[in-house]
C-alpha cells in the first residue's frame, strides 16, 4: 500500500511541476510574481473542454492547440499590459496580475457560468498494474508531457538564439539592451512561454479533474509551493520541487490524515524558505 | 486661489460619491407587494449550486404572481424578490441581509446556500426579528442556538444515510463492512457521525472512517487505503465537486466496492454530465427527488413543476430546486394563515406550518428545522431513479467492477 | 508646493473626521456597517503599510493576524466565557506575539521570498486552525450575541474599528518622528547600510511585524464579535491580504493617509459596482484595478498631493517612467 501511495504522490507531482514550470520561468526572467498563473491554467481547460465538446478534439491534440492559443493570450498581455509597468516596484505587476486574475475569472464566470465541466475522454480512467501497483494511463500521460515540456523549455533557453536573449536579460537588462535585444518582445516571449505551459497544464487538469472558473486560485497556491521548494533560476527545479511536494502530500496525507495535505505543503514550504532560502536546487550567490 | 479649485474639486467628488451610495439603497418597488430579500451566491465559489436556487426562486415567484399572489385577509399581494450577489463570502452576505432590511426595508428573509453563510445571515435576522426561512444549510450548527427567526427545509444531517443503510441489509449476499469518508464541514461531519451510530447499531462494521478537505480533489490516498481495507460499501459525505472526483478516481486506481453512496451529487445533472458513463449505479441521497409525486401549493403537483423546469431551464430540477420552492411554499402559507405581514405573528405561524408542497410535507421541528427523511436514489442507464423506499426501479447490487463494463 | 500639498492634507483629513464622526448618527444600519468594514480594511491597509510600505518587506501572509485575532476572541469568549473587554486586547497581542515568534526566523529573508513565507505561513494556520478541536474545525465558530439594540450594537462596533485606526494611525505617526521610523526607512532603502550605521535591523523589523500584527488582531477581534460566527476559509482568505496591499497601492504606499483613502475609495467602488451589476460587478473591478495600476500606480496620495499637475500627461508620464 505504502509503494502505491508513493508512486500516487509522484505522478501527482508531475502534474504539479508542469504547473509551476511556467511561473518558475517568468519569475525567475522577469521578477513578477504571476498571481494570474491560476487563471490561465484555467483558460487552458475551458480551451481543451471547448474542444473536445463541440469538436471532439482529443485532449492530447487540443494540448498542442492550447499550448499556442494560451501562448497568443500570454504574449499579448505582456507586450501590451505588463510590459507598460514593468519597471516599476514589485507590488505593481503584483497588483496588475491580480487585476488581471479576477477579470479572467469573472470573465469565465459570466461566459460560461460556474457549472461544473468535465472532459469525458473514453479512455479517462484506465489503468494498468504492476504487481500491486495501479497507474493510471492519463496521470502517466501527464507526467511524461511534463517532462517532455521542461525538456523543451530547456532546449529553447540554452541552444537558441531567443533563449540566450531571454538568459541575457534575466541577467542584466541594461547589459541585454546594449548588445541589441529587444527586452520588450523577449519579455512578451517569455511570459507567453510561460502562459502557454500553464495551458498544457490546464488541458492535463481538466482530464483528471472537474473543472469551474474559480479553481485557479488554489493551483497558483500550489505551483508557488513548488516553485520555491524547486528553487528559483533552473529548469529542473519545478520537477525536482514538484515530485518533491506530490510524494510529501500523499505521504503526509497517508499518516495524519488527508486533512493535512495543506497544512503539510505550506509548512515545507516555510520550512524551506528558512533554512534552504534557494531551494533545493537553486544556484547559490 | 487656484488651490481652492482643488479644494472644491475634492469635497464634490467626496459629496457626490455619498450622495451615490445612499441614493442607490431606495429601492423602488411597486405598491401592494410582498417584498422578499435574499442574498445569494452569484459569483464565487458557491455560485453553482447558488444558481438552482436561484432559478427555483424567480420561477416560485412568477407562478405565485400569476395564480392571482398571496391573500393577506381579503387582499392579494404580489410578491417580488429583491435579489443580491453574496460573492460566496460570509461577511458580505450577513451585510447584504442588513441592506435588504434596513434599506430595501423587505417583508420577510429567504436564506443563502450552504451552511457557512447561513449562519451569519441567520444572526442578522435575529437582530431584527425578521424570519427568514433557508433551503441551503442542513448543518445543525444552524439551529443548534434555537434562534426562533431561522427555519430550514433541509432534513438533519445525522439521519441522512439511515435509509441507505437500511435499504443495505436487504442486500444479497448482505454486506458486512463498510467505509465511511466525509468532507470536514459541519454538515458533512453531522452526517457521517450519525451514519456510523446506524450502521454500528445495524451490524455493519464500518472498517475506514476518515475525513476530507471540503475544497480537495485528490482522493488518491484514501482511494488506496480503501483498497486496503476492501468494505463492501463506500459512502461518502462530501459535496458535488468531491462525488465527482472520488467515482473517477475510484475508477483510476482500480478500487472496486460492492457499492458506492454519496449524499449531494448524484442528484444533479452536473454529476451525471461529467462523469458519463462512470455515474452508472452510484447511490445517492435526498431529501427530494423528482419522481415523487406530492401535491403543491404553488404548482399543482411534483410532476407539473418538474415539467415546467425543464421547459424554462432545460436541466432536470433537484432536491436544492425543489428545496428553494418549498420555501416560498411555506411563506404563502404562512403569511395566509396570519392573515397579516407582522413579521412576529408570521413567524409564529411558520412555526405551526404542516402543509403538503411539491417537496413533500414540511412540518417544523422546534428548533426550526423540517421532520423529514431521505430517500436513496441511484442511476441507471443515465437517468437518476428513486430505488428506496419504494422506488419506481429496483436497486442495482453489487455494482459491476470497473474493467468489466 | 508642498506648502499646498500639505494643507490638502490637513483639509482631507479634516473632512474624514467631521463625515466620520458623524455617518452614524444620520444613516442606517446598513451605511453603519458598510462603513464599519471599510475602516476594517483601513487598518488591515494602515498596518499592512507599516511593515509592507515603510519597512519595505512584501507581507503576503497578513490576513494571519486578522485571523488570529478573531479566533482568539472567539475561543476566549465562547470557551473560556470571558468577556469581550479582555478578549478585545488579548487578540491584538496574541497576533502580535505570533508576529514576533514567526518574524524572527521569516524576516531574514527579503523580497519576493519574504512575500511567498508569509503566504505560507498563513495558508498553514489556515489549515491547522481547519483541523484544530478547541476552534471547531472547518465547520465554524459562534460567538455569544450583544446584549443591546441594534442600533447600538452597529454605531458600538462603529466606533470601536475607528478608535483601532485612530490608534494605528496615531502610533504611525508618533513611530514616523522617533528613531524607529527613521530605522524602519533606512532599512527599506538599504538594509546592510543601515544595520552598518548601528541600526538593531532584526529588533526593528520584528517590532514593526509586531504592530502591524498587533492591530490587525484587534481589528480581527471586532469583526468576529460583529460577524456573531466566523468560518477559517473566510478569516484566513488570502484574498484579503491581496486586498489590503491593493487598497495600500491605490492610495499610496508609504503614506500615512494613503491606505485609509485606498480603502475608502475601493470599497465605495466595488458597492456601487455590487449595485448595478449582479454578476459582472467583479470583472469591471478587475478592469479598474489594471488601469489604476498602469495609469497612477503611486496611488492617489500622489495625485492630491500636488506635486505635479494631474492630467492626460501625468498619466502618460506614469507609463513613460516604467515601461521597456
Amino acid at each position: 500500500m505504502l509503494l502505491q501511495i508513493i508512486v500516487n504522490g509522484i505522478l501527482k507531482g508531475g502534474l504539479y511541476a508542469l504547473m509551476a514550470l511556467g511561473m518558475s520561468l517568468i519569475w525567475g526572467v522577469m521578477d513578477i510574481i504571476n498571481i494570474a498563473h491560476g487563471a490561465f491554467i484555467m483558460l487552458g481547460a475551458y480551451c481543451t473542454y471547448w474542444l473536445f465538446n463541440l469538436w471532439g478534439v482529443d485532449p492530447f491534440i487540443s494540448l498542442f492547440l492550447s499550448i499556442i492559443f494560451m501562448f497568443i493570450i500570454g504574449y499579448g498581455i505582456q507586450r501590451y499590459l505588463i510590459n507598460l509597468v514593468i519597471r516599476a516596484t514589485i507590488f505593481i505587476t503584483l497588483i496588475l496580475a491580480f487585476g488581471i486574475e479576477i477579470f479572467i475569472n469573472n470573465l469565465a464566470l459570466v461566459m460560461w457560468t460556474a457549472d461544473v465541466r468535465k472532459v469525458q475522454v473514453p479512455y479517462g480512467a484506465s489503468n494498468f498494474s504492476i504487481g500491486c501497483v495501479t497507474i493510471p494511463y492519463v496521470r502517466l500521460g501527464a507526467f511524461f508531457i511534463a517532462l517532455v515540456i521542461a525538456l523543451v523549455f530547456y532546449f529553447v533557453l540554452n541552444k537558441t538564439r531567443t533563449g540566450r536573449s531571454i538568459r541575457a536579460t534575466a541577467q542584466d537588462l541594461d547589459a541585454a539592451r546594449l548588445v541589441g535585444v529587444d527586452v520588450a518582445k523577449t519579455y512578451a516571449l517569455t511570459f507567453g512561454m510561460g502562459v502557454g505551459a500553464a495551458g498544457a497544464a490546464g488541458t492535463l487538469w481538466a482530464v483528471l479533474f472537474p473543472i469551474n472558473p474559480m479553481m485557479g486560485g488554489i493551483l497558483t497556491l500550489k505551483s508557488f509551493v513548488v516553485v520555491i521548494i524547486g528553487g528559483l533560476g533552473t529548469m529542473f527545479g519545478p520537477i525536482i520541487g514538484g515530485l518533491t511536494l506530490g510524494v510529501a502530500e500523499a505521504l503526509g496525507s497517508n499518516w495524519f490524515g488527508t486533512t493535512y495535505e495543506n497544512f503539510i505543503s505550506f509548512t515545507i514550504l516555510v520550512l524551506v524558505l528558512i533554512f534552504l532560502p534557494k531551494g533545493i536546487l537553486g544556484k547559490s550567490e | 486661489m487656484k488651490s481652492w479649485g482643488k479644494w472644491s474639486k475634492m469635497i464634490l467628488i467626496f459629496g457626490l460619491v455619498f450622495g451615490l451610495l445612499i441614493s442607490l439603497n431606495k429601492g423602488a418597488f411597486a405598491k401592494d407587494v410582498i417584498k422578499f430579500g435574499c442574498a445569494m451566491s452569484f459569483t464565487g465559489k458557491k455560485s453553482r449550486t447558488g444558481k438552482l436556487y436561484i432559478d427555483s426562486l424567480k420561477l416560485a415567484a412568477e407562478a405565485i404572481n400569476k395564480s392571482g399572489g398571496i391573500k393577506v385577509g381579503n387582499k392579494s399581494y404580489n410578491i417580488e424578490i429583491k435579489f443580491y450577489d453574496d460573492k460566496s463570502d460570509p461577511a458580505e452576505s450577513a451585510k447584504l441581509i442588513e441592506k435588504l432590511v434596513t434599506e430595501d426595508k423587505v417583508n420577510f428573509l429567504l436564506g443563502p446556500y450552504s451552511s457557512g453563510i447561513t449562519i451569519p445571515d441567520s444572526i442578522v435576522a435575529q437582530r431584527y426579528k425578521i424570519p427568514m426561512v433557508e433551503g441551503g444549510g442542513a448543518s445543525g450548527k444552524i439551529f443548534s442556538r434555537h434562534n426562533p427567526y431561522i427555519f430550514g427545509t433541509l432534513p438533519a444531517a445525522g439521519q441522512y444515510f439511515r435509509t441507505t443503510l437500511e435499504m443495505l441489509l436487504g442486500f444479497k449476499p448482505k454486506p458486512k463492512t463498510i467505509a465511511l469518508i466525509y468532507g470536514d464541514d459541519k454538515f458533512d461531519i453531522s452526517v457521517a457521525k450519525g451514519a456510523k451510530k446506524i450502521a454500528e447499531k445495524l451490524g455493519l462494521k464500518v472498517v475506514l472512517y476518515e475525513k476530507i478537505s471540503e475544497g480537495s480533489a485528490d482522493f488518491n490516498t484514501i482511494l488506496t487505503k480503501v483498497k486496503a481495507k476492501a468494505p463492501d460499501a463506500l459512502l461518502m459525505a462530501g459535496h458535488t465537486e468531491g462525488g465527482i472526483n472520488l467515482v473517477q478516481q475510484a475508477k483510476e486506481l482500480n478500487v472496486n466496492v460492492k457499492m458506492i453512496s454519496l449524499t449531494v451529487g448524484p442528484s444533479e445533472a452536473d454529476f451525471r454530465k461529467s462523469l458519463g458513463k462512470d455515474a452508472e449505479y452510484i447511490f445517492g441521497v435526498a431529501s427530494w427527488s423528482p419522481q415523487m409525486n406530492f401535491k403543491g401549493i404553488i404548482f399543482k403537483n411534483t410532476k407539473e413543476f418538474v415539467k415546467i423546469f425543464k421547459e424554462r431551464y432545460k436541466y432536470d430540477p433537484d432536491y436544492h430546486n425543489a428545496s428553494a420552492v418549498a420555501e416560498l411554499a411555506v411563506f404563502k402559507s404562512a403569511i395566509e394563515r396570519a392573515g397579516t405581514l407582522d413579521p412576529q405573528k408570521v413567524r409564529d405561524a411558520i412555526a405551526k406550518t404542516k402543509i403538503e408542497t411539491i417537496y413533500g410535507p414540511v412540518e417544523f421541528n422546534p428548533n426550526g428545522q423540517i421532520k423529514g427523511s431521505s430517500v436513496v436514489l441511484q442511476i441507471q442507464g443515465g437517468q437518476v431513479y428513486q430505488v428506496y423506499p419504494k422506488g419506481t426501479k429496483k436497486p442495482i447490487y453489487p455494482m459491476p467492477k470497473w474493467k468489466d463494463r | 508646493m508642498a506648502q499646498r500639498g500639505a494643507t490638502t492634507k490637513k483639509l482631507i483629513l479634516g473632512i474624514l473626521i467631521i463625515a466620520g464622526i458623524a455617518i452614524p448618527f444620520f444613516s442606517g444600519n446598513f451605511i453603519i456597517r458598510f462603513f464599519t468594514n471599510t475602516l476594517m480594511f483601513a487598518v488591515l491597509a494602515s498596518a499592512w503599510n507599516i511593515i509592507g510600505g515603510y519597512t519595505g518587506y512584501a507581507s503576503f501572509g497578513n490576513v494571519v493576524f486578522l485571523g488570529i485575532g478573531a479566533y482568539v476572541s472567539a475561543v476566549l469568549m465562547e470557551k473560556g466565557g470571558v468577556p469581550f473587554w479582555l478578549a478585545f486586547p488579548a487578540s491584538g497581542f496574541g497576533a502580535a506575539i505570533f508576529a514576533v515568534l514567526i518574524g524572527l526566523p521569516v524576516l531574514r529573508l527579503k523580497g519576493h521570498y519574504f512575500a511567498i513565507a508569509t503566504l505560507g505561513v498563513a495558508e498553514a494556520m489556515k489549515a491547522l486552525v481547519d483541523n484544530l478541536e478547541i476552534t471547531e474545525g472547518n465547520s465554524g465558530i459562534y460567538l455569544p450575541m450583544m446584549n443591546l439594540s441594534v442600533k447600538a450594537q452597529y454605531i458600538f462596533f462603529y466606533f470601536m474599528m475607528m478608535g483601532v485606526l485612530t490608534l494605528t494611525l496615531v502610533v504611525t505617526y508618533i513611530m514616523l518622528k522617533k528613531k524607529l521610523g527613521y530605522g524602519l526607512i533606512a532599512i527599506r532603502e538599504d538594509e546592510e547600510a543601515a544595520n552598518s550605521l548601528g541600526v538593531n535591523a532584526t529588533l526593528f523589523k520584528v517590532t514593526s511585524f509586531a504592530l502591524s500584527g498587533f492591530f490587525s488582531g484587534l481589528a480581527g477581534s471586532l469583526y468576529a464579535f460583529q460577524q456573531g460566527f466566523i468560518k477559517p476559509e473566510s478569516v484566513f482568505d488570502v484574498g484579503v491580504t491581496v486586498k489590503m496591499i491593493v487598497m495600500a497601492v491605490f492610495g499610496g504606499i508609504g503614506s500615512l493617509l494613503g491606505p485609509l483613502l485606498g480603502a475608502l475609495s475601493i470599497e465605495v467602488i466595488s458597492e456601487i459596482l455590487t449595485n448595478y451589476f449582479l454578476v459582472a460587478h467583479t470583472l469591471f473591478f478587475g478592469a479598474i484595478v489594471i488601469l489604476a495600476i498602469v495609469f497612477t500606480p503611486k496611488g492617489i496620495m500622489d495625485i492630491i498631493s500636488g506635486r505635479k499637475k494631474f492630467g492626460i500627461n501625468y498619466l502618460l508620464q506614469n507609463i513613460r517612467d516604467h515601461r521597456v
